[in-house]
């Protein structure tokens, strides 16, 4: 199969006039849009990118990041977004890990680029996506400005590469402190776009905003399944991300009719974007994802957009697998928990500790095998090797599968039903208790937002446990009701013994709740015991 | 300086993301410091609410009223004239 940049000069080909990006004032149709692209493939290739080589992306969300994403597939390279607010060091880490052959940036960074990675630059040339004089200062690889990509030819290079090759290496944080990096192939985005794209019935006419960082797993779904089927995509302003109100206001004057955010957005846009005051009428298609979502959360919203259909969707880093869930008002909390469907080529497997696939209704771990695994972690098959294997029996006989380390249940039906992850299962007392459960519980009080259970250790009994608890706007609750109200609900072992109460809960940049962080404030506040 | 933004600029210094800036200008912007995040906002206007005892409603929580000190201190001023019994 062709790689993914065939989808662009396809759709270029066929509504090269109508709008791909649209930003602040300006906008890109399809024809500029793959032209531009091919100008960078162009001086890419121009400065020694070579088909296979990765190609760093270092910078705010802007049209020539999107541009360059694109540019940097057409030159048979793979791109490598990393975190625009990381520090300089993490992109150091990361270009080193990967070898990155060139980067792309902005000019008011290449001062920190010089500093960190001036004495032995991985990369051989820069180019800086924006405005703005080259520095003084010589530098040890080419530096280009954004001026020198458009005058090159806007001619296809003479790339060939198909489907099996490498497009996109993701990092991600890794358990043993450094991060690792998730090389995904063009296989796995084409059919994560064309799946979304069918399920979801998105077309030229759609316009879906892109919120997601670009440096995380979700981006892909605005980027690449908006652009398969030709819609239009809105990247929200850097200036304008942090502000719930002012995004809100956005996708309504925009008249966005297909939206991506993840659990803790949602929250966020519920409680501070002013929502009941806008319009969005043109909304027909919201999916959630990321993480998990309070039931009495996603009510609300559905009770705000009565005409959208809504989707809860469950995806990995290490499989583009992007599952999609139909909730029809009133949603039930067994909705909250439910894996949906997939692409027809992506199996699901349940699996016990011996790989062995295990009963309807009794629980094991969820293993992903079919077109959409990674190809492993970039340069380490020893990690690789940890989570990836050929299982017999599968579907096809036997597959190579990926494993989650979330743990479900297969009903009758056929569904998945999502009960917690093999790796935040702990012991208090002796019992082994799931913490979605606990926080599951909280969310059910009337007063709750979003609560985040966390094991603290100790050295007497293993664990204690402790809660951390954002409250509704203008709502009240004191600890001593909330335990109550778990004990109403949970066995004695399983209700927090200290409840901290904060004004919203630290994010990490792809939107997702900081664990770590409650979990190191906890330790520091001497909950230890 | 009044009481306002000297309170404005205290809640900013501590912010994880200010360990390098040393002194804040009532002009300077403070979203191309890229000192706030979405994170940042929220606990921000929540810590004004409080200690100013005022309500900053949803759709004024947008960047024209946080590009810097001052435009913050005029917010909080907005909203304490229409605070109930407020000056």
């Amino acid at each position: 199969m062709p790689p993914l940049q065939s989808f662009l000069t396809e759709t270029a080909s066929r509504h090269g006039a109508r709008p791909a990006l649209s930003m602040d004032d300006r906008i890109l149709n399809y024809a500029d849009l793959d032209a531009s692209s091919t100008r960078l493939a162009n001086s890419l290739i121009r400065h020694g990118v070579r088909i296979g080589d990765r190609v760093a992306l270092w910078m705010p969300k802007s049209l020539e990041a999107i541009v360059s994403i694109w540019g940097i597939l057409k030159a048979g390279a793979a791109f490598v977004p990393v975190d625009p607010a990381a520090p300089v060091s993490r992109l150091a880490t990361i270009a080193r890990d990967c070898e990155i052959r060139a980067l792309v940036s902005e000019m008011d960074r290449a001062a920190d680029l010089q500093n960190e990675l001036g004495d032995h630059p991985p990369m051989r040339a820069v180019v800086y996506a924006a405005d703005g004089a080259l520095p003084d200062r010589a530098a040890p690889w080419s530096s280009l400005t954004w001026n020198d990509v458009e005058s090159e030819s806007a001619e296809p290079p003479p790339v060939r590469i198909d489907d099996r090759a490498l497009a996109l290496v993701q990092y991600t944080s890794g358990s043993a402190g450094a991060p690792k990096g998730v090389a995904i192939s063009h296989r796995a985005l084409i059919g994560q776009a064309d799946w979304t794209v069918n399920a979801l019935a998105l077309s030229t006419e759609d316009r879906i905003p892109g919120y997601t960082p670009l440096s995380s797993a979700m981006s892909t779904f605005e980027i690449f399944g908006g652009m398969r089927a030709g819609a239009t995509v809105f990247p929200v302003p850097p200036r304008l991300a942090p502000f719930p109100a002012a995004v809100a206001k956005s996708w309504s004057d925009q008249r966005v009719t297909a939206l991506y955010v993840v659990a803790s957005v949602t929250q966020m846009l519920l409680s501070r974007g002013n929502l009941d005051a806008l319009d969005f009428s043109a909304l027909r298609t919201v999916v959630i994802g990321g993480e998990h979502l309070p039931l009495q959360r996603l009510g609300d919203l559905m009770s705000l957009l009565p005409h959208a259909r809504f989707f809860l969707s469950y995806g990995r880093t290490e499989a583009k697998v992007r599952s999609l869930h139909e909730v029809k008002f009133p949603p039930k909390e067994i909705d909250t928990r439910t894996i949906g469907k997939t692409a027809a080529d992506i199996h699901l497997l349940v699996l016990d500790q011996d790989d062995n696939p295990v009963a309807d209704g009794a629980v094991g771990e969820m293993w992903i095998a079919g077109p959409g695994l990674m190809l492993g972690y970039y340069g380490r098959p020893d990690l690789t090797a940890e989570v990836m294997r050929t299982i017999t029996p599968a579907p096809n006989g036997s597959m190579l599968a990926c494993r989650t380390g979330d743990l479900v249940r297969r009903h009758p039906d056929g569904t998945l039903e999502l009960v917690g992850r093999a790796d935040d299962q702990i012991k208090v007392r002796g019992y082994r208790v799931e913490i979605g459960e606990i926080e599951a519980a909280l969310c059910r009080h009337h007063s709750v937002e979003a609560a985040v259970v966390i094991a603290v250790p100790n050295v007497d009994i293993g664990s204690r446990l402790h809660a951390v608890v954002v409250l509704k706007h203008d709502a009240q609750a004191s600890e001593a009701m909330l335990r109550d109200h778990c004990a109403a609900e949970l066995p004695p072992y399983m209700v927090p013994e200290t409840i901290e109460f904060r004004a919203s809960m630290p994010l990490m940049s792809n939107g997702k709740v900081d664990r770590r962080s409650l979990r190191e404030n906890a330790a520091r506040l001497g909950l230890q015991g | 300086m009044d009481i306002i933004e000297s309170t404005i600029r205290e809640f900013l210094l501590q912010l994880p993301a200010a360990r390098k800036i040393r002194d804040l200008k009532a002009g300077d912007s403070l979203l191309q410091r890229g000192l706030l995040d979405s994170q940042g906002i929220i606990n921000m206007v929540t810590y004004f609410e409080e200690t100013f005892d005022i309500e900053i409603r949803d759709e004024e929580v947008v960047p024209e009223n946080f590009e810097s000190v001052r435009a913050l201190s005029q917010l909080i001023k907005r909203a304490m004239r229409v605070r109930p019994g407020g000056a």
